[in-house]
């Protein structure tokens, strides 16, 4: 293959994913300068494999160079090893003003935090599924990992999101007339 | 069904992830257990809580640039080029490589001319597929495999049933209101077909991948307007019975 056509080609097919693999690497590394770093090298590598690549979509397939690179090279670690990071948690989010913040930031905090707090296999289940739309069937792919699985992963991830987040929820839908003033604003 | 298992198998029925023999047992069953009644309600307010976009993180500014720009510049020759070996200068030295030239340039020509050609050949195809899917889309009942104005439905729903992953904006404040997704089959492939609508006429955009780069172009076929390109990986074709100065506007919006 040509030089230039290939980077055409790694440009349609993994760079425009590159949101996408940011998003992924951030919930794996808790920080954007690491996230930045994962990414960056998952780039690298993946245009390096690229001639061995069938398709015509990257996304599943940057996913994979990304996770396993950060479970081999980052942190050694399988997803069940990797613990939560309070320091490096906070330390990442952004501070605001409490007079400012919109009910909407307060919500996306509370919800990315319970996210946040879920073991590592079901983080990156949820993750997948729910901000990258990935299929049952491509998570598996991403995580090597059984149908089955991947179904109960997602199951008792949710279940304990629904629980975390269970006080935020019942006061959210006692209070729709009060949560359209705030944001009407 | 019992509760346990319905409980395990509630996520996956949202996401369109069991079988339909599967999904029906569990709807039996959500109407008579009030329990898991509620249940599916949470699961509900708990999605709604998951799709709001700003918990996806994006991609700060200028990463894609440092990918790009770390990239290899040149594919590295598989082997050490032979170097030219030294000549005595002639004076007919540049002859056979002019000749050499003029043959590239005809072969550039022609080929140029014969791609013309083809993709007219094509295009004309082409319009003729998107006015039948258009046509065949207004057939009762097969306008909208998911109906929802809600563009956060409508792009995961195409997640897993195409090989990419369509745009999926929402101009309602523009007059353009997103009517739902749905599968489409054109160019032996299996496309991305957007509804959208603007007062009582109906739009069908039609995305798939495509390797070319082409300007918008409109055309008109049996009654109804087309426009056409493809940029940035994408081949897009908009078609409508509605006027084609409105149906231009849209492919203004979804260019930009």
């Amino acid at each position: 293959m040509d030089h230039q056509e290939k980077l055409l080609r790694f440009e349609n097919q993994v760079v425009r994913h590159l949101d996408a693999a940011f998003n992924l690497a951030r919930w794996f590394t808790r920080n954007d300068d690491d996230a930045k770093d994962l990414v960056q090298e998952a780039s690298l590598r993946a245009f390096n494999a690229f001639d061995n690549f069938r398709g015509d979509d990257g996304k599943v397939w940057l996913f994979v160079i990304l996770r396993n690179l950060f479970y081999s090279s980052v942190t050694r670690k399988t997803p069940e090893q990797a613990e939560f990071n309070e320091e490096i948690h906070s330390a990442g989010e952004p501070s605001g003003n409490p007079e400012v913040l919109l009910f909407r930031d307060i919500e996306t905090r509370l919800v990315r935090q319970a996210v946040e707090q879920l073991a590592g296999e079901y983080r990156e289940a949820l993750v997948l599924r729910e901000f990258e739309g990935l299929s049952y069937r491509e998570i598996a792919e991403v995580t090597e990992s059984p149908l089955g699985t991947v179904m109960s992963r997602l199951s008792r991830g949710r279940e304990q999101l629904r629980h975390s987040l269970a006080g935020y929820m019942k006061n959210k839908s006692g209070q729709k007339g009060g949560r359209n003033a705030v944001s009407g604003k | 069904m019992q509760c346990q298992e319905s409980k395990t198998i509630l996520g996956a029925y949202l996401d369109g992830e069991i079988e339909l023999m599967r999904s029906v047992e569990l709807e039996e069953h959500l109407a008579v257990c009030a329990e898991c009644g509620r249940d599916l309600e949470e699961q509900h307010g708990l999605q709604e809580l998951l799709r709001n976009p700003s918990l996806r993180y994006t991609a700060p500014a200028g990463l894609r640039e440092s990918i790009r720009a770390s990239l290899p510049a040149e594919s590295k020759p598989l082997r050490p080029k032979a170097e030219p070996s030294p000549q005595r200068a002639t004076g007919l030295r540049w002859w056979p490589a002019l000749q050499w030239g003029a043959v590239a340039a005809l072969c550039v020509v022609l080929a140029g001319a014969t791609l013309f050609w083809f993709r007219g050949q094509s295009e004309q195809k082409l319009a003729g597929q998107v006015v039948d899917n258009h046509i065949r889309s207004l057939m009762a009942g097969h306008l909208a495999d998911v109906a929802t104005s809600d563009q956060h439905q409508v792009k995961p729903w195409f997640a897993g049933k195409l090989s990419f992953s369509p745009n999926v904006p929402d101009f309602v404040d523009k007059g353009f209101a997103l009517k739902g997704g749905r599968l489409d089959y054109m160019e032996n492939q299996t496309v991305a077909a957007l509804i959208y609508q603007r007062r009582a006429h109906i739009i069908n955009v039609f995305i798939y991948p495509s390797s070319e780069n082409r300007k918008p172009a409109s055309e008109q076929l049996r009654g109804y307007n087309l426009v056409h390109w493809a940029e940035s990986g994408m081949e897009y074709w908009l078609v409508s019975d509605l006027n084609p100065s409105e149906l231009q506007e849209l492919a203004g919006l979804l260019r930009s």
